[in-house]
């Protein structure tokens, strides 16, 4: 066998594809065979690297070069120069923002350095769809030790005395949940994969499985044995055709080599994984509703307890594991509870991955060890705020979190501080906002989507959520008064305490967080009708400054509601009533006559 | 397709994966020793390739740990190539010039200790 002597790795994330990382391999492919380097240089299509603000990526190893924005015109300036001649092409190197310094090799870039990669450990590094870069990578070795070397009740204890805590939102202990479920006797167990992840802007369970499927289905298989479960479901989401197709790939491998099936590995144990499709539905990714919905019924919660582990999928025991959880379950094994539980916090172990989304200059997935503070995520790996304006605000949680300020950018993330300053660690979602975004729409965003995603099967949710949403709306048009702050507040309560899900127990913390930590943003916009980030158009004014137009009628031409009037050559006057606030006049102005107030 | 059926079977699989990639799990590793020649259109007419394919061959027949990859021009204005940069550890390197087979080598040699 010929070795490799190059390997150039693009990154064939849902992202990446989407600008045109395919061809780009194919291009890649291409160059290759016409200069004869086909047997020397292999082009491997893998998971997300995580820097998804500069794809498409493309890195070459073994030196590491990491390659951004890339375009499949650009592969035959890659093979030529870097792969035929040695030399890096400059333009495509990774500049870094500050020093304005190109960067070769990814491990000295900022985004990389404070990362920590377990979860992750294989996306964007090895090819999903075989099955043997897997096991190259020590893949299905935890499992064989489990059932060769472990107990199923060793098993369950290794994972307890890691810490490892659900990486679904509500951070419960793993390894107890193991021990219910384990304990609950029946003729048939399940063990189900969370794969729903509705989080609006959350993208981290999808690269799991698009960058490293094998690794959830080992898990599985592992949690499989521990609880005396012979069947796995994993619940995924339509929308997600890339992670559904290289799942498939990865259980057919797997069942291939005998990783699935019976007698694995020679012992007693059989496992086998099916998928469940969901359509979408955010409430479906509640264990309760997410188990009627695989059974066909409709997708909406029901009361705990039962809790899954006692009547779960067709009334079973059933055990409901997140994505990210499952990932790190092999290398927990393989590296000893004792390993896990030294990185992380005191309380929350390990490492979280977070999409990071918004105002900041680095996009993109990313790992850390619990403990690192917002301003290590936002200023070391997010490169710091887009356009050099200022940080306002970060929401962590999804709809079920909250909006945190200036003074918890050195609080060291874990699941109970997060939970402390008023917001929480959700599934990891993180959004950072700079001064232009408006603290009352924000919460009236987070809202809407759950007044249109609540599934009406209790009142708090259903009528609550609306009426928070319709007060917020007034809020945003100026007509709010200050008993409405009050009404959010008490309102907020109620819901929380009477829903009948985590849906609407916790849809009002939006509200709650932008109330506590921006007040005098509530109220100016109540006492002053005033939106300081410029974002409620129904609290702006365009005006024109009668000494500075000149009367060139650009404005009033350009409008698209004819809502300016004025004589050529002398100043216009803009009709506040039939005003859209679109923008177009001061986009036109060459003056600078027209300003908002 | 062979049935995986015990450790033993996974760990031999494991090993012929190991090998297909191991030029890439070993750009992953940190703090690994670097030989890098330079293979710029001078160093290919001199037979840097021949060296580059040498010293993979020869790190994998003796089971060396280190990066072997190309770059570009080490040393300006050399028109006597093959010239080859040997860093022990990041920062620190040393360049040699007119690299053979032999030369080759005693740098593979130095790796040894
Ligand atoms: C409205 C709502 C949506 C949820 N969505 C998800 C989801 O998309 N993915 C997920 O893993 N857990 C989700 N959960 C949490 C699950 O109910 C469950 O706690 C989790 O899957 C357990 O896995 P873990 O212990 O590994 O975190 C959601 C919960 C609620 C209340």
């Amino acid at each position: 066998m010929t070795k490799f002597k190059t390997h150039i790795l693009v990154c064939g994330g849902t992202g990446c594809t989407a600008s045109l990382s395919d061809k780009i391999a194919k291009n890649l492919k291409d160059n290759l065979a016409d200069k004869g380097l086909e047997n020397e240089v292999q082009v491997i299509l893998t998971g997300c690297f995580g820097f998804c603000e500069k794809g498409p990526i493309v890195k070459i190893m073994p030196d590491n070069t990491f390659y951004t924005e890339v375009k499949p015109e650009d592969a035959k300036e890659i093979i030529e120069e870097h792969i035929v001649k040695g030399r890096k092409v400059t333009r495509l190197l990774y500049t870094d923002p500050e020093t304005k310094e190109h960067i070769a090799d990814s491990k000295h870039m900022g985004f990389y350095k404070k990362q920590l990669r377990i979860a992750l450990r294989n996306c964007g590094f090895i090819d999903p769809e075989n099955i043997e870069e897997y096991i190259a990578n020590d893949g299905y070795e935890a499992l064989a030790k489990c059932l060769t070397e472990y107990t199923p009740e060793q098993v369950i204890d290794i994972i307890k005395k890691s810490g490892l805590r659900g990486r679904g939102g509500a951070g419960f202990p793993t390894g107890i949940k193991w021990e219910i479920a384990s304990k609950n006797h029946a003729d048939q167990k399940y063990i189900v994969c969370n794969a729903d992840e509705g989080d609006p802007g959350a993208f981290m369970d999808r690269s799991i499985l698009e960058g490293d499927p094998n690794s959830i289905i080992e898990a599985m298989a592992i949690g499989g044995y521990a609880i005396g479960a012979t069947k796995g479901l994993v619940y995924i989401r339509a929308e997600y055709p890339l992670a559904i197709h290289r799942l498939e790939v990865a259980i057919k491998q797997a069942r291939e080599y005998g990783l699935l099936g019976k007698n694995i590995f020679g012992s007693t144990f059989d496992f086998d994984i099916e998928l469940r499709y969901g359509a979408g539905a955010f409430v479906c990714g509640e264990e309760t509703a997410l188990i009627h919905s695989m059974e066909g019924k409709r997708g909406e919660p029901t009361f705990k307890p039962p809790f899954p582990a006692q009547s779960g999928y067709l009334e079973k025991p059933t055990n409901v594991n997140n994505v990210e959880t499952f990932a790190n379950i092999p290398i927990i094994i393989l590296k000893g509870a004792d390993w896990f539980s030294s990185i992380g916090t005191e309380k929350s172990k390990g490492t979280k991955v977070f999409a990071l989304a918004g105002q900041i200059n680095n996009v993109g997935l990313i790992e850390i060890p619990m403990g690192t503070t917002l301003r290590e995520i936002i200023y070391e790996i997010g490169g710091g705020i887009k356009n050099g304006r200022k940080f306002k605000a970060v929401q962590t949680g999804g709809p079920s979190g909250g909006c945190l300020t200036e003074k918890h950018l050195d609080v060291a993330i874990d699941y109970d501080s997060l939970m402390a300053a008023g917001s929480m660690m959700g599934s990891g979602g993180m959004v950072v906002m700079d001064e232009t975004s408006c603290m009352v729409s924000i919460a009236k965003f987070y809202l809407d989507f759950t007044v249109e995603e609540s599934c009406g099967k209790c009142t708090p949710c259903r009528i609550g959520n609306k009426r928070l949403y319709e007060i917020l709306d007034k809020i945003t048009q100026g007509k709010g008064t200050m008993e409405d702050l009050d009404n959010l507040r008490n309102l907020s309560k109620v819901i929380k305490d009477t829903a009948l899900c985590g849906l609407g127990q916790t849809s009002p913390n939006p509200v709650l967080s932008t109330i506590d930590n921006f007040w005098d943003e509530y109220v100016e916009h109540v006492q002053e009708h005033k939106c300081r980030a410029g974002v409620c158009k129904a609290l702006m004014k365009y005006v024109i400054d009668p000494n500075v137009c000149v009367g060139c009628t650009a404005c009033a031409r350009n409008c698209p509601v004819n809502a300016i009037k004025g004589e050529r050559k002398s100043a216009h006057e803009i009709n506040q009533d039939a005003c859209i606030k679109c923008g177009t006049c001061i986009e036109k102005c060459k003056f600078g006559a027209i300003s908002i107030k | 397709m062979a049935q995986i059926k015990t450790l033993a079977d996974l760990q031999a699989l494991k090993k012929v994966a190991h090998e297909k990639m191991d030029t890439r799990i070993k750009g992953n590793t940190s703090g690994l020793p670097q030989i890098r020649i330079a293979m710029a259109t001078v160093g290919i007419a001199a037979g840097a390739k021949e060296i580059f394919d040498y010293f993979l061959e020869q790190a994998d027949a003796e089971g060396l740990n280190v990066v072997v990859t190309q770059t570009g021009v080490i040393k300006d204005g050399n028109c006597q190539p093959v010239v080859v940069e040997l860093a022990l550890t990041e920062g620190e390197c040393q360049v040699f010039e007119n690299v053979d087979k032999k030369k080759a080598d005693e740098i593979l040699d130095m790796l040894k200790h």
